[in-house]
């Protein structure tokens, strides 16, 4: 008897989940320092976390139809956040919809899981057991005369400010769906081309990591390239270790941040508090 | 002689493959899933689950048997310790001089080496 190495995997993950179930230890904690857990660290398991269903696809579908003609019924900024939710879904451990809630406005998805394949799924990210819950938030925005289409500095450091002050003991990861990226990043396309000899930062891609060099925390960006590759199994995981890994490889670098400090005059409406004190 | 108990595999809950597993158990000093599910009845998952649960007790030694795609008759070509997962890429078979540089051209299988007498109780 013999099996491919996904076949084996699978074979293993289920064994693992068996006796997990069977344990009274998986107690909302890691079973690390289990044999069992360190094990899987040298097995790739995206493509059993993450297995893309037929609703999934057609949503990106319709996503990519709106893409073409950006007209019809659909709304784009929903259209976004469902298939954000559905790509969640995809993963094994995502639990009910009890699971996430929109608990404010400012964001759109707080996703969590507390079974074996969530934990599994966090140790694949290199994220802490104890810290499982991501935070999600779903943008489709037009270019136009003044936008770029993509997530700017402000809206970028919201997410991080979320994450920082609202899930600090509860969430290590925040995840952007844009159209377009965030601004500062290179486009997934181009990112063959020697962007990670690149050592200018600025803008959003300048938030992220000096986010993550003061809090460990990470808020990674999936844009348009990213999501058609969602209808593959094994992809959102995938794809999310790997921007995670990205952040990390900043580290280190030598970088220049490109923000085009330049001293100029204090403009009139605080000029005039200057002179009045030195009068 | 050490007992493991398998109150929460239901399928052994049942005295006669209780049995068949112990006298597989008893006569094999290695232990494959695909035996132990054939001898007993069980599903490859629980066969596995079994298997993982003497492991992570320390009772057996486990590996992760490697076999060569182009030669899946002859003996494994490597039997790694299950903890490292797969080889890494490319390596050159011992049996046939290939250098392997695809994931495609592997086969798995596992094994799990008793170390200790084992009885499974209900």
């Amino acid at each position: 008897m013999s099996y491919s190495e996904s076949q084996a995997t699978e074979i293993l993950l289920q064994g693992i989940e068996l006796v997990a179930s069977s344990s009274d230890k998986l107690d909302g904690q890691l079973l690390s320092p289990d044999k069992l857990l360190t094990t899987l660290e040298n097995y790739d398991i995206a493509e059993w976390v993450y297995v893309p269903d037929d609703t999934l696809k057609a949503r990106i579908a319709d996503y990519n139809l709106w893409c073409q003609n950006q007209t019809g019924e659909e709304d784009a900024g929903e259209l976004m956040e469902e298939v954000a939710l559905l790509s969640f879904k995809c993963l094994k451990g995502f639990e009910s919809t009890k699971s996430f809630q929109s608990y404010a406005p400012q964001h759109d998805l707080v996703i969590s899981g507390s079974t074996l394949p969530w934990f599994l799924l966090m140790l694949y990210l290199h994220l802490p057991g104890e810290r499982r819950t991501i935070i999600v938030e779903a943008k489709n925005l037009a270019k136009g005369k003044n936008s770029t289409g993509r997530v700017n500095d402000q809206q970028f450091s919201r997410l991080c400010s979320i994450l920082q002050n609202k899930f600090d003991k509860t969430s290590d990861l925040g995840v952007f769906f844009s159209r377009f990226g965030a601004t500062g990043f290179p486009r997934s396309e181009n990112s063959k081309q020697g962007s990670h000899r690149k050592r200018v930062l600025r803008d959003a891609q300048a938030t992220q990591i000096i986010f993550h060099a003061k809090t460990g925390k990470y808020v990674v960006v999936l844009d348009h390239q990213d999501i058609q590759r969602l209808t593959q199994p094994g992809a959102l995981p995938r794809i999310l270790e790997a921007k995670i890994r990205e952040v990390e490889e900043w580290t280190g670098l030598p970088l220049e941040f490109d923000e085009e400090w330049k001293e100029t005059d204090l403009p009139p409406h605080l000029l005039k508090y200057v002179q009045q004190d030195n009068e | 002689m050490k007992a493991i108990s398998l109150e929460h595999f239901p399928y052994f809950n049942d005295d006669r493959p209780l049995q068949q597993l112990n006298r597989l158990v008893e006569i094999k000093a290695d232990l494959m899933p695909h035996q132990v599910a054939v001898a007993t009845g069980c599903s490859l998952d629980e066969a596995m689950g079994i298997l993982l649960l003497l492991f992570n007790s320390s009772l057996v030694e486990a590996l992760l048997l490697v076999y060569h795609n182009d030669h899946l008759d002859a003996p494994p070509i490597l039997a790694r310790n299950i903890l490292d997962g797969p080889p890494l890429l490319p390596f050159t078979c011992d049996i046939c001089q290939n250098e392997i540089k695809h994931r495609d051209e592997l086969s798995y299988d596992f094994l799990f080496k008793k170390a200790s007498n084992i009885q499974f109780i209900a």
